[in-house]
């Protein structure tokens, strides 16, 4: 289980976010929902260990992993612009994350974003769309506790957005995974996510489910921005 | 088309036509093979090929922390850190030798390596710094939440692909180090000498034109296989890996930060050392360089003569230069490559090689070996491709249409270059002018060929000066390397204050 407590990030000089509470259980898959500049990006990156938060802190089955480095919370994280090594192959990708002689898990991989036959091609030639599974199977592979998957569907067009928000929740509760989602389109949050948590301005304004947030939302903001 | 006349001539003449003299002598006399020579020729060249390799290591050792620092972190001083790296490799190559000279350094090995690092290293850290500061900070984040240690994302992943920088740093400073002249004259004595010396020493010292045109045909042959080789990898690599221009470049934090700045002052440290002891050491040399009646010369003259050398090669440079840079922007297809391609060999070639090439054919249709114009002309040549390569970008940026509505108001093709070209392109030619007078005062190569006694430059005074023993004469060749960079300094320094941007690459 993820708890973020009282998170604080300042960038550039610049408060990013304010006093952040997140908690995300076994197997819960939770959507970041808020317009962009709201910090959505920088909550990611502050779990990942990327950026370092000025105060609070993050803490995994109870222990407090805050300084950790990033490369040992063994945290997926899906960049919104994949972030897709363009020196090694879509196979080389996938296995970055495994083990040496672990090509058995690359196809395995592959398998579950149904690319098996892309592993030899370099990334420069894939579509929008095959990059996010790429990125997708990229950050699966190595079975991280947590995943985090930024604008997961961002770049792409409408109706390959309709199909991939189905696959990407099937595939993420058919591993059991404990996830978090970050994304500006509510309606794409629901349909993956089973909770949600809307940032504004760097601070987390309300949780729940869509339905619960449009029902009673807690402020003006929320309400105009869940129209 | 008239605007291609001018230049084609030039090149022709000055460049193409000496050196096809220059590879019909050296090839005929390649054959005749005089016993004896085949085992010199393989000495020097193992020891050209060899000293640039050994220099071009050492240069990516020493340079390597500082372009670790300012290739992956923003921080105070960063663009003062830039420029002061970039100060040595202006330099003059007689003031960079002058320097070591200074040291104490001279006669060996150790010296010749310690100036090729000193003056190569702003190549490696420019080059492969502003590659690595394009690089998606994004691609070294994902590796690190995949379970890549720091190291692991180096090697696996910075490492990579910094690969085109690196191997263009690489060819750079392995050209300039396989070509060095003036360093390798001034500090390795008569026991080690590449082929470009070699070449100076045949010619001036033991008359042997055909040998050196011989040693001229290998370097050559060398270096256009060497430059071949490096465009077609460029060709094959570079432009696959265009990344985002993502300008989050972190600061460093904590440990880090003390690892940045111990990087970037330790190098600067280091190579402020020569140059601070070329200052020491030429202190109470000044009064003798103006006073005295010197058996070497005249060292006012050769001021009087490097300054007005200078102002007539950079008025030709130009000229022909901005002409071919006309001709080339109006043009498309195969014809404009292909003599955009040719402007450029003057760059592959020695300094030495064209003015080995002066000595052997300009003597048709008219003995022109003992003119003034010769020594001017020999730098315009050298400073000609650099024109073209800063004003060409320029001049292709003019929207056409421009011309076109110039055009339509009546105003002539002379007209419309005058009152619209010219205009746009003279921040750029006024780049150029600053290089152009910092390549020609520093110009070593080619004028210690073409150069005669009354005709003496500031580097070949300094180098006169050099040969000379006594205390004295050192004081003053320091002394007059101290004004030469100070010249060059304030006009590099005066050329900075129109350049849009960073140069990142040479």
């Amino acid at each position: 289980m993820l708890q973020v407590r009282d998170l604080d990030v300042i960038l550039g000089g610049k408060q990013i976010l304010t006093d952040v509470d997140l908690e995300v259980d076994d197997g819960e898959i939770v959507g970041i929902l808020g317009p962009s500049g709201s910090g959505k990006s920088t909550l990611l990156r502050a779990i990942a260990g990327i950026v370092h938060p000025s105060a609070g802190a993050i803490l995994w089955d109870g222990v407090d992993i805050t300084a950790l480095p990033t490369h040992r919370r063994r945290f997926g994280l899906m960049f919104q612009g994949f972030a897709l090594f363009p020196h090694l192959t879509v196979g080389g990708n996938v296995g970055f994350g495994l083990d040496h002689g672990s090509t058995g898990r690359v196809g395995e991989a592959l398998a579950w974003v149904g690319m098996e036959s892309f592993a030899d091609r370099t990334v420069d030639d894939l579509s929008g769309g095959e990059k996010q599974r790429v990125a997708l199977a990229r950050t699966l592979a190595p079975r991280p506790r947590l995943v985090m998957l930024d604008e997961p569907l961002g770049a792409l067009d409408r109706n390959l957005r309709e199909r991939l928000i189905t696959e990407t929740r099937t595939l993420l509760k058919d591993r059991k995974a404990t996830a978090i989602v970050v994304t500006h389109d509510s309606e794409e949050a629901d349909a993956i996510c089973d909770r949600l948590a809307l940032l504004n301005a760097g601070r987390i304004i309300q949780t729940g489910t869509l339905d619960q947030l449009v029902a009673n939302p807690r402020d003006q903001w929320v309400a105009d921005f869940l129209g | 088309m008239a605007v291609a006349a001018v230049p084609t001539l030039f090149l022709g003449y000055f460049f193409l036509y000496p050196l096809s003299r220059i590879l019909a002598l050296g090839l005929s006399e390649l054959g005749v093979g005089a016993s004896g020579v085949e085992q010199r020729l393989l000495r020097v060249g193992w020891f050209t090929f060899w000293q640039a390799t050994v220099s071009t290591a050492l240069t990516f050792l020493v340079a390597a922390p500082m372009t670790w620092a300012v290739g992956r972190y923003e921080f105070r001083g960063r663009k003062l850190a830039m420029a002061l790296v970039t100060v040595p490799f202006v330099l003059p190559t007689v003031v960079v030798g002058t320097a070591f000279v200074a040291l104490g350094w001279r006669d060996s090995i150790g010296a010749i390596l310690a100036a090729h690092v000193f003056f190569n290293v702003a190549v490696v850290v420019r080059t492969v710094g502003s590659q690595w500061r394009r690089l998606d900070p994004d691609l070294l984040n994902a590796a690190a939440t995949l379970g890549a240690s720091p190291r692991q994302v180096m090697r696996r992943i910075t490492l990579p692909l910094l690969r085109p920088s690196l191997a263009a740093a690489a060819s750079i400073v392995f050209l300039f180090t396989f070509t060095s002249f003036g360093v390798v004259l001034i500090l390795g004595g008569y026991r080690f000498a590449t082929l470009e010396v070699e070449i100076y020493r045949q010619a001036i010292v033991l008359f042997d034109i055909p040998l050196a045109a011989v040693m001229a045909v290998i370097q050559l042959v060398g270096v256009s296989t060497a430059l071949y080789f490096y465009s077609r990898y460029q060709e094959r690599h570079s432009a696959s890996w265009e990344l985002s221009s993502d300008e989050s470049v972190p600061s460093p934090q904590g440990r880090t930060r003390v690892w940045v700045y111990v990087s970037v002052i330790a190098t600067l440290a280091i190579l402020a050392i020569p140059l601070a002891k070329l200052m020491q050491r030429s202190l109470g040399s000044y009064g003798s360089l103006f006073s005295s009646g010197l058996i070497v010369g005249n060292p006012t003259e050769a001021i009087r003569n490097s300054l007005l050398t200078a102002v007539v090669a950079t008025a030709i440079a130009l000229t022909v230069g901005v002409m071919a840079a006309t001709f080339v922007s109006h043009r498309s297809g195969a014809l404009s490559r292909w003599f955009d391609t040719t402007l450029m060999l003057p760059l592959g070639t020695s300094a030495v090689a064209v003015g080995l090439g002066f000595i052997v054919a300009l003597d048709w249709p008219i003995d022109l070996r003992a003119s003034l114009v010769l020594v001017p002309v020999a730098h315009a040549l050298i400073a000609t491709p650099f024109v073209v390569r800063i004003t060409l970008p320029a001049m292709r940026s003019i929207e056409p249409d421009l011309r076109h509505a110039a055009s339509t108001l009546g105003a002539s093709s002379w007209r419309v270059w005058r009152r619209i070209d010219l205009p746009l392109i003279s921040k750029a030619a006024l780049v150029a002018t600053g290089f152009s007078l910092v390549i020609s005062l520093g110009e070593f190569g080619a004028t210690s060929l073409v150069a005669r006694p009354n005709t003496a430059t500031i580097p070949t005074m300094i180098f006169r000066l050099l040969s000379r023993p006594g205390a004295g004469s050192f004081g003053m060749a320091m002394a007059l390397s101290v004004i030469l960079a100070a010249l060059t300094a304030g006009i590099i320094l005066w050329v900075d204050r129109f350049r849009a941007g960073d140069i990142g690459t040479f």
